[in-house]
């Protein structure tokens, strides 16, 4: 177009110039044919000299000349042009609606104009699109168009924009048919090396803790493959700093580049590199991966490729990461279906405001005792299916789940077999910004198992095994005090025959009656013992009790023994707890007898009662200088009437430890006892604090 | 009666029914010498200690099976793992409760057990023992 222009300015200046030889012969000669004529000739010079298809009209619109361009371009001799009127040419075809436009409204308004397009199709040499300039030679009455076809230039503009389409539209098809990261890239650099006959094209991710990339696939083709995992300290720091910024570095000469130091210029050309691109992907703002496009020698890399080569950089990072995020769904949904599976449960969803199931899982409707999924399902039709008795459960749960937002309930369904299930239901309610519920989702399962065994639990088992407690206690109590009375019999009867009839008897008489007496002595403790520990747990007066007030009591009751065998105590500050007071009491004075009791010969007590913090529980400690247990019967200690010791030796009944075990279980607590032969024991037990 | 047993060692905690047992068998006249040791830890000791006239080793021992801290199959554990010359030619097991088939069966089980009697001891049971296992002394 500019060099149209031109060629219309110079033509504009040569005009003058004739004007100036016209002035000078109008003024030689007078006006005639042959003037006209001359100038007419002069017009036709000037357009013979024109490269391009040229022709010049007269006033009105008869082709004057044509040049030699227009000859050959047009398929039309001179004769078959001049004379005719313009919308003739080519049986009408010049006859365009442009042309008219141009010579009868423009031209007459200005002296020129240019870049008018016109597209037709033409006889012999087909369809063109033509652009037309024309300009008035005034004074001259012609007027001067000159023609330029664009058909070859827009067809080459076309094809070149289709391969580019095409290269795309390939890129696009490569990131939505390959579904591995390793895979994608690999086709890309390929087909991007290809297209730009680069000679290495590869990606890189950078490692996590940034300081090496990874090639995992390239295209090479003049240069050697770089697979594997490089250093980035290898790069260089100039290409580091400008990559961290996220922009695309672009160097189209390694050799004249200013930005690169002498030693990354002699790193980059020692790897026969001479011109290359990176574009770095940040994420993060830490750089996670890069594109590289190598050439082999200079390269003057013009703005079409590099946008090129960063859209493609953009998509394929896209896709990988689309990739990716689509695994991870993938593996998250899997996982899920998997518990889901394994757990045997139903998954449902719930639109709140139509009470319409947008989505369930067949098991969910197997549990509700369907072999076929349902059609038509919602919390209505769910509660059909709810054993009437368990409606209201049903409908309190939901209710208090459309406020706080989480359900869970567990109903009895009634199957269309008319088998009843258990089933647990537990889900979650979603609110609009308005705070309205639209939306819940759960899961169902069948619980009808673990609830029977449950229910089995507790009506059977556990129930038959509080009676057999209850009627051994019962037992205990009954028989220990009515054995009393027999036995207070042979006590007295006994005591009658020593007290009167002593000396009547023989040495084997009097000693077996010794015998009567003391084991009907012992028979009496043995049962008041018993009575003792059947009471435990029936005393159900549970007060706050002070334990240190209670032990300070005891310790008062104790004196004379505390003296006799020249007890020390150390006592910790002990706290309130919930219990009877009498059992108290009973617990401490048994572990305190235990340590007073079993110790070598001659050995002065020492007992260190403690206490300490062991969160809901206070550990409570007895601890002792005495004989101590051998690890082996530190279980037995607590069973009743368990002895370790003939009663020659430690006189008592083997009742006391069990006793202190039935206090302390029968509050929750526990009790155990860590010691060593000859070096002391120390009873532990634990009792709940004060709520 | 032929002949007398040597020796019949009792062990028993109890002290009362050690009297007792005594007496039955000083009664029926069927032993030189009668023991009664009042736990199994000292019974063993007795038995491994060698005394003027050698080791005990009695013809018979009664063995209660409930006594404190070391019981009588406890007993019986460490018993079988002496050495032959320290033990009796007999251990019968006596049971304080009739009813419990379970320590009938442990007992049949063992095999330095030879029988299992029911307390008390009476001296119909004691010729018994006598003359199914001293059948050369009956």
């Amino acid at each position: 177009m500019e060099d149209l222009h031109a060629r219309l300015e110079q033509i504009e200046r040569e005009l003058k110039a004739t004007l100036e030889e016209k002035k000078k012969a109008e003024q030689a000669l007078s006006s005639s044919n042959a003037e006209l004529q001359k100038e007419q000739a002069l017009g036709s010079s000037l357009i013979h000299g024109l490269p391009e298809p040229a022709l010049l009209l007269e006033p009105d619109f008869r082709v004057s000349k044509i040049n030699r361009a227009f000859c050959e371009h047009f398929q039309l001799s001179p004769d078959e042009a001049e004379g005719k009127f313009v919308y003739d040419l080519y049986e009408g075809r010049w006859d365009t609606p442009q042309l008219r436009y141009l010579l009868e409204e423009v031209l007459p308004l200005q002296l020129s104009v240019s870049g008018v397009r016109v597209r037709q199709h033409f006889q012999f040499i087909g369809k063109r699109e033509l652009l037309l300039s024309a300009a008035r030679l005034e004074p001259l009455p012609l007027v001067l168009i000159t023609i330029r076809d664009i058909t070859d230039q827009l067809r080459d503009e076309q094809a070149h924009r289709r391969t580019k389409d095409a290269f795309r539209t390939e890129i696009s098809d490569i990131l939505n048919q390959i579904s591995d990261a390793a895979g994608i890239e690999k086709q890309v650099s390929q087909m991007l090396g290809e297209h730009l006959q680069a000679d290495r094209v590869h990606y890189a991710e950078i490692s996590a803790d940034g300081k090496h990339s990874i090639v995992k696939a390239d295209y090479s083709h003049n240069l050697p493959s770089v697979m594997g995992r490089h250093h980035l300290d290898s790069y260089g720091p100039m290409i580091m700093n400008e990559l961290r910024t996220g922009r695309t570095l672009v160097v189209h000469n390694v050799q004249e580049d200013e930005r690169l130091s002498p030693e990354e210029k002699e790193n980059t050309s020692g790897l026969s590199i001479g011109a290359y691109i990176i574009v770095p992907l940040l994420r993060e703002e830490r750089i996670a991966a890069i594109l590289v496009v190598h050439f082999r020698e200079a390269h003057a890399w013009t703005q079409e490729e590099i946008r090129l080569i960063e859209k493609v950089a953009e998509q394929t990072w896209n896709a990988i990461r689309r990739l990716r995020d689509e695994e991870m769904l993938r593996k998250t949904q899997e996982r899920l279906a998997l518990a889901v599976e394994a757990g045997q449960m139903g998954t449902w969803e719930l639109d709140l405001l139509h009470d319409i199931s947008s989505w369930r899982n067949f098991r969910h409707d197997q549990i509700f005792g369907y072999q076929q999924p349902q059609k038509e399902w919602g919390a209505e039709i769910a509660k059909k299916h709810i054993l009437a008795e368990d409606r209201n459960i049903f409908d309190n749960a939901f209710a208090r789940a459309m406020e706080q937002g989480a359900l869970l309930v567990e109903v009895r369904v009634c199957w269309p077999d008319k088998s009843i299930h258990w089933m647990k239901i537990q889900g979650r309610v979603f609110f609009n910004d308005e705070g309205q519920p639209v939306r819940a989702s759960g899961v169902n399962y069948d619980i009808t198992e673990s609830k029977e065994a449950e229910l089995l639990l507790k009506s059977h088992y556990v129930q038959q095994l509080e009676q057999k407690n209850k009627e051994l206690e019962q037992f205990a109590y009954i028989a220990s005090h009515d054995l009393q009375e027999p036995l207070r019999t042979v006590t007295n009867f006994a005591g009658v025959l020593h007290k009167q009839y002593s000396d009547q008897l023989d040495g084997r008489a009097r000693h077996s009656l010794d015998f009567i007496l003391s084991a009907t002595a012992r028979m009496r403790e043995l049962i008041s013992d018993l009575l003792e520990y059947s009471r435990v747990g029936r005393n159900e007066e549970k007060s706050a009790v002070d334990l240190s007030e209670e032990v300070s009591h005891l310790l008062v009751d104790m004196r004379s023994v505390m003296e006799e065998k020249h007890v020390q105590l150390d006592i910790d500050e002990l706290p309130l707890v919930k219990a009877s007071a009498v059992e108290m009491r009973l617990l401490f004075q048994n572990l305190i007898t235990n340590a007073i009791k079993f110790q070598p010969p001659g050995q002065a007590p020492e007992i260190r009662i403690g206490v300490k913090d062991a969160g809901e529980f206070w550990e409570f400690s007895v601890k002792d200088n005495g004989l101590g247990i051998e690890q082996e019967y530190q279980q037995k200690v607590f069973r009743i009437f368990q002895r370790l010791h003939s009663r020659e030796v430690f006189d008592g009944t083997g009742i006391g430890l069990a006793h202190c075990r039935k206090i302390v279980e029968h509050y929750g607590g526990s009790i155990w006892i860590t010691s060593q032969p000859n070096k002391g024991s120390t009873f532990t037990f634990t009792l709940p604090k004060l709520a | 009666m032929k002949e007398k047993l040597n020796l019949v060692l009792l062990i028993d905690d109890n002290r009362a029914d050690n009297y007792f047992h005594q007496m039955v068998i000083e009664d029926a006249g069927c032993a030189l010498e009668t023991i009664a040791i009042e736990s199994g830890q000292k019974a063993l000791d007795y038995l491994t200690t060698k005394l003027e006239s050698g080791y005990p080793g009695p013809d018979l021992i009664l063995l209660d099976i409930n006594m404190p801290r070391m019981n009588g199959w406890e007993f019986l554990e460490k018993y079988e793992q002496l050495d032959e010359k320290y033990k009796a030619r007999v251990v019968v097991v006596m049971l304080t409760t009739s009813t419990d088939p379970l320590n009938q069966r442990k007992a049949n089980s063992l095999q330095g057990v030879k029988g299992v009697k029911h307390k008390p001891l009476t001296e119909k049971m004691l010729l018994e023992i006598i003359a199914t296992y001293f059948p050369e002394k009956f």
